[in-house]
């Protein structure tokens, strides 16, 4: 698994090319001069993006975890316990 | 005793034990205190009881040493790879068994700032001309990681700040520590193989590696070979996070990212929650702004259509008036005429009378129709009024798809673009009618032209 999960184009979009994205479409519509059929279009994009991007800061990991290595030698993860 | 290995009987032989036994002997006498060497340390490695071995070189000439497990924790400076030392030698010896000599060090220090830093810089100059740490090698952090690996100690302030620090800016994002010694012997190894097992083994986004302030001997392993070409070789981005603001190590060169604290690293690690959260409200509630703006003109336009059109009644009777008013004019101007120009008048006005539309009649049918208008207008703004009451502030209120919801629909061709016109388009042509709920293919059966349309054709047009 040494998959680059880092941003990469043509995978999905990242945070904040999606939220670049938006800002375009909102700063559109703000123009006032769009078609109905054009802002209609425009305003689903923007609702579908404004879902997926709160969705995305909702993405909770939440947990911290230590990797080590047991006795056979292989990595795992265990639960690294409170901090204080 | 010995028996020298004489010209008379060059094949009798010494015993290897004795051999062992006199080079010993031999050691003890040429070195009979301690003494203090300089060198490089190399090959370090430490046994399952805690004892240090490592070779000390310089150019041409290396020897084997060893720190005794008991010895170690009295060290000034904890060996590593590359280090420059001045080592306390307390023994010389030679170990029978092995066949080999080693020296047994009681003390180890660093060999002051000058050295280190010559050995720095030749360090660098080799990455510098691989190429390890040219700017286009930089990666751009993930803007929103999910999971943030960090290559620390287990114990202590690091981890520590870290954690609280990201606990600050974005709750609930994952960390996966990979413990590491982070000085002393085997401490680039373990660092170096973290980085390694987090790139392999675990998803994490971004990889924070480093150690809290200490002695420039403290912070060697991030110098060292292992850890700088481990971090170049991580296929996730590294932020590394050594020492205090002003120390420089080679790790921090190679990194995608230096920080000058382990706190400033979790900062650049993950963004601030809240500020992001601001943003996306901001955009949303523009977008709404805008597209309601763009509703809301649209309404007005159709509102002031209602108007007009309900306004015959009114002009009606402001002619009507205005007509009385010119009657009154007339008949004063009349009673200031002679009797023979009056009668002459008033059987003109009789006549004009007689040719004169008759109000009455048109007023009733005006009535009628200005009644219809109002009711029909009522009703539609009811409706309206009624839809948009009913969803409230909700975001689909404001979408355009909420006139849809209404019972209209667009009226697309197959191309795609808007019908206006029933006069544009064919029969038997293939219509799409997006309706609030999907949406469905038609077929024209029949045109009618704008005599044949009743009163709610009106609704599906753009205004």
């Amino acid at each position: 698994m040494t998959a680059k999960k880092s941003d990469k184009p043509g995978s999905e979009m990242t945070f904040e090319e999606a939220m670049g994205q938006l800002d375009t479409i909102v700063s559109r519509l703000e123009q006032g001069n769009v078609p109905l059929e054009q802002s209609l279009a425009s305003f689903e994009d923007g609702v579908g993006l404004l879902r997926a991007l709160h969705g995305r800061l909702g993405d909770v990991e939440k947990r911290v975890e230590v990797l080590v290595r047991d006795a056979a030698g292989v990595l795992r993860q265990e639960d690294m316990g409170g901090d204080e | 005793m010995v028996t020298e290995p004489g010209a008379r009987d060059r094949r009798r032989a010494v015993s290897i034990r004795r051999l062992v036994t006199r080079i010993q002997v031999g050691l003890e006498e040429s070195f009979p205190g301690k003494f203090w060497i300089e060198g490089e340390v190399s090959g370090l490695s430490t046994s399952p009881q805690g004892h240090v071995y490592f070779s000390l070189k310089e150019e041409k000439a290396q020897v084997s040493v060893v720190v005794w497990a008991s010895r170690v924790g009295g060290l000034a400076v904890q060996p590593a790879n590359g280090m420059a030392v001045l080592a306390r030698v307390a023994k010389v010896d030679f170990y029978g068994p092995s066949g080999r000599l080693s020296l047994h060090l009681d003390g180890l220090e660093g060999c002051g700032e000058g050295q280190i830093a010559r050995q720095l810089e030749v360090n660098r100059k080799k990455f510098q001309e691989e190429g390890l740490f040219a700017e286009e090698r930089k990666r751009a952090l993930p803007f929103l990681p999910r999971t943030i690996g960090v290559v620390t100690a287990r114990q202590g302030a690091v981890i520590h700040d870290i954690r609280r620090t990201i606990e600050l800016r974005f709750p609930d994002r994952g960390i996966l520590l990979r413990p590491a010694r982070v000085q002393g012997p085997g401490a680039a190894a373990d660092i170096a193989d973290g980085i390694d097992d987090l790139n392999r083994h675990a998803h994490v986004d971004v990889i924070i590696v480093g150690r809290g302030g200490g002695s420039v001997e403290d912070l060697w392993a991030f110098n060292e070979d292992s850890v700088v070409r481990a971090i170049a070789r991580s296929e996730t981005p590294i932020i590394s996070a050594v020492g205090h603001e002003s120390d420089w190590s080679l790790s921090d060169a190679v990194a995608d990212v230096r920080a000058a604290t382990p706190t400033a690293a979790a900062q650049l690690a993950v963004p601030i929650r809240a500020e992001l959260e601001n943003g996306l409200h901001s955009l949303g509630r523009r977008m709404m702004r805008a597209v309601g703006a763009g509703m809301e003109r649209r309404r007005r336009l159709l509102d002031h259509a209602a108007v007009v059109l309900r306004d015959p009644e009114r002009l009606v009777v402001e002619r009507r008036s205005q007509l009385a008013g010119a009657a009154g004019r007339l008949r004063g101007a009349l009673l200031g005429l002679t009797p023979q120009r009056r009668m002459d008048l008033e059987s003109l006005g009789q006549r004009l009378h007689e040719r004169l539309p008759r109000p009455a009649v048109h007023q009733l049918r005006l009535d009628d129709l200005g009644r219809r208008l109002l009711q029909t207008m009522a009703q539609r703004t009811e409706r309206e009024r009624t839809t948009l009451a009913a969803h409230g502030s909700q975001l689909h209120a404001l979408s355009p798809l909420a006139v849809l919801d209404r019972g209209f629909a667009l009226v697309r061709r197959t191309d795609g673009s808007i019908v206006r016109e029933a006069t544009s388009l064919e029969r038997e042509e293939t219509l799409h009618l997006r309706l609030a709920r999907g949406a469905v293919s038609a077929r024209v059966e029949e045109i009618l032209t704008a005599d044949g349309l009743d009163e709610e054709n009106d609704d599906g047009k753009e205004i």
